[in-house]
């Protein structure tokens, strides 16, 4: 995907192919930049409400609230006068959970996605590819027709999305296992197969759903189109030794995934184990879009664009392309939710992310093209 | 090879505007505000006027603008909607209802009947029923109503929206079942009712500078939070039993989100039983929302309701006066029958 070393005639072509694939060099330059990006957006989500909200919860009210929740000084800074005292509520409890565990979700999809595409070397795999959301969303929709909904403090069907979701990953690899090999085609045909199978059962959960009354059938559509609204400190706390362990390991492990981008033989005459590999990645990604799913719901297209936007920044190598992905789908996430909360009513953000997720697709598909003529 | 979530998302995302148009369907109320073209234009004494005709042959104009000519009183009535069966039952005629909806629960009787499935009710059945007299929902029976009527069925569509106007129907249904004595009657008593509670709390919110009007908030489902605009029966009721529609003006699509609803900070919220522990867990709620902190939720008794415009309207408003202000009514602490499940 490297520019040619080549001269071009045209000097904006030039100028392009440069800002598709910069020098390796520059990626931490631009890592730091996405990093700046990334805090930027977090303020701004934290900031910002509808109109109604934002007169009274002005910036400096929230810089207020975050500063009291500093270790030793905090208890030292008053509330001003005039600012209610259920802004902390509203701030440190629901505000601040929620954009930050949209940037987990975001990251631990874009991660998931950075690996299913290259172990899988294919550009249209993603986090869901494998099934892992049909079986969690599955799996918390039954909970909630049954009626368990508010079982375990509410947390059973997050529970179960999670397990429901490894389960369902762990039939596709027993699938795809040939002899104790498994190849990557036939891990993405059991992986579709499992997967569409599932979803298929989704249109009855709904219809079941239905019939059940207004909470069940809320909760239901919100799995299916991906919501932060439930998203607390716990959940964050839930969701960060996945992002850690998952980006770790990852990022371990980024030299073998180079490695397998030249195919599995190739890797394998580089020193690749590349069985143990394969499973280790799986279960990674698997880990990570069961952590996301059963905390947000279906998140749709962050996990599928985000690797490819990456790639079209800093080109395939894993070194750079995992933690530029990461901050990207952490950016991207944290902007829907900042559209979803203060311009667009609370439109579950699975929605968000579709609807601009694939125009910028489209978008990037063209430009490639073009620079490939 | 799309990953398949991705072919059902147009789906899906559709889904809950028609589930929002669904909603109104059973037991919730109408949570579209602009939708009300359907109402009679505020004339509810002109229907009560035309009720003087006495005998069958009879002809009734509806809230829809339809004239349905009734050549005898009905005796075998379908009713489409959980509040329709309701009304028909206080009118003395839950003997002649042949088909009513899998929604309709009150009285208990109205179980026993053959339903139809109350979200989707199909042509079939109704037609298969022979009915006299069909009551529909104006707005939510729209294509139904409309291919009854060319069937030749006396199709009756009301749909009130706030309190006056479930006085006006219920005399319209009386009128077009030949129950006007009893229809007159049964609005006689909720007027005398809600306007007792009315004066009570009057005369208590002008006692004392202390005593204030309740912050109350409405809500259907937890995710997202659906509420109720003012200029509904149930804002209607919870004005005249002392409280305040916190959702004013109303929010878009009736979707409240749950950082307003911090804002607002509702000192009760009327809700189902059901819904009571989704809301304790939203984020910031169990403290900075008063009512979730101090586990105000009010939902009416069996005998009552806030959700349909039924005659047990009248019993909701006596009972959630009293919850909110019980020195109102004397020494008297609230009752706890407040916190018996609704449905």
């Amino acid at each position: 995907m490297t520019a040619p070393p080549a001269p071009s005639p045209q000097k904006s072509l030039q100028w392009r192919r440069r800002l598709a694939a910069p020098s390796r060099a520059s990626w931490p330059r631009l890592l730091l930049l996405l990093l700046i990006l990334l805090f930027a957006g977090l303020l701004l989500d934290i900031w910002s409400g509808e109109a109604s909200v934002a007169r009274l919860v002005t910036p400096a009210v929230v810089l207020r609230v975050l500063a009291r929740h500093l270790p030793l000084l905090g208890a030292h800074i008053p509330l001003p006068s005039g600012v209610p005292d259920w802004a902390d509520a509203l701030v440190w409890q629901n505000r601040l959970p929620r954009a930050l565990g949209g940037v987990l979700v975001g990251m631990l999809l874009a991660l998931a996605g950075v690996a299913f595409q290259s172990l899988l070397m294919n550009p249209l795999a993603d986090p869901y590819t494998v099934g892992v959301s049909s079986g969690s969303a599955l799996g918390s929709m039954l909970v909630v027709v049954l009626g368990g909904a508010g079982l375990l403090g509410g947390y059973l069907p997050s529970l179960v999305a999670f397990f429901a979701g490894l389960v369902t990953v762990a039939l596709v690899y027993g699938m795809a296992r040939v002899g104790g090999r498994v190849s990557a085609q036939t891990f993405l045909l059991s992986g579709t197969i499992v997967g569409t199978f599932l979803w298929s059962l989704i249109p009855l959960m709904l219809s079941l759903g239905n019939r059940a009354g207004l909470d069940r059938r809320s909760a239901i559509l919100s799995t299916l189109l991906g919501n932060l609204q439930y998203v607390e400190w716990r959940s964050v706390l839930l969701l960060l030794p996945f992002g850690v362990a998952g980006g770790l390991l990852l990022v371990a492990s980024a030299a073998e995934l180079d490695a397998m981008s030249f195919g599995e033989e190739t890797a394998a005459h580089l020193g690749v184990d590349a069985e143990a590999f394969k499973r280790r990645v799986i279960v990674a990604g698997a880990l990570m879009t069961a952590a996301a799913v059963s905390v947000a719901g279906i998140i749709a297209f962050v996990g599928f664009v985000v690797p490819h936007l990456a790639r079209r920044l800093v080109g395939p190598g894993h070194r750079a392309l995992l933690p530029v992905a990461m901050t990207l789908g952490g950016l991207l996430l944290v902007l829907a939710d900042y559209l979803s909360r203060v311009w667009l009513n609370g439109l579950e953000i699975g929605a968000i992310t579709s609807l601009f997720g694939a125009p910028v697709f489209a978008a990037v598909l063209r430009q490639r093209n073009r620079l490939r003529a | 090879m799309t990953p398949p979530f991705r072919r059902f998302l147009p789906i899906a995302v559709g889904l809950p505007f028609v589930l929002m148009a669904l909603c109104g369907c059973q037991s919730t109320p109408n949570t579209t505000p602009s939708a009300t073209p359907a109402a009679p234009p505020s004339t509810p004494k002109a229907t009560i006027s035309t009720a003087v005709s006495s005998g069958f042959p009879r002809t009734v104009t509806d809230a829809t603008g339809y004239t349905l000519p009734l050549k005898a009183a009905p005796q075998r009535i379908v009713s489409l909607a959980p509040s329709n069966t309701e009304l028909l039952y206080a009118l003395d005629l839950g003997n002649k209802i042949v088909l009513d909806t899998t929604s309709c629960d009150y009285p208990p009787e109205a179980k026993q009947k053959p339903h139809l499935d109350a979200l989707k009710p199909d042509i079939e059945p109704i037609l298969a029923a022979t009915p006299d007299l069909v009551v529909a929902v104006g707005e939510l029976n729209g294509k139904l109503i409309e291919r009854l009527r060319q069937q030749k069925i006396p199709t009756l569509a009301i749909n009130p929206q706030n309190v006056t106007e479930t006085y006006a129907q219920l005399l319209l249904v009386a009128q077009a079942t030949g129950q006007e004595a009893k229809g007159a009657a049964l609005v006689k008593e909720m007027q005398a009712r809600i306007g007792a509670v009315k004066q009570t709390i009057d005369t208590y919110l002008t006692q004392s500078p202390a005593h204030k009007r309740t912050p109350v908030l409405v809500a259907f489902g937890d995710n997202p939070i659906y509420t109720t605009a003012p200029k509904s029966f149930i804002s209607d009721l919870i004005v005249v039993a002392g409280g305040v529609n916190v959702a004013d003006p109303p929010p878009p699509g009736n979707i409240v989100s749950p950082e307003k609803v911090i804002a607002l900070q509702p000192a009760v919220i009327l809700c189902s039983p059901a819904l009571q522990a989704g809301l304790k867990r939203l984020p910031g709620f169990a403290s900075g929302v008063p009512a979730v902190a101090q586990g105000r939720f009010f939902s009416t008794s069996e005998q009552a309701t806030l959700e349909r415009p039924s005659p047990r309207l009248a019993a909701a408003a006596e009972e959630l006066a009293r919850y909110l202000h019980p020195d109102a009514f004397g020494a008297a602490p609230a009752k706890p029958d407040a916190t018996k499940p609704a449905r």
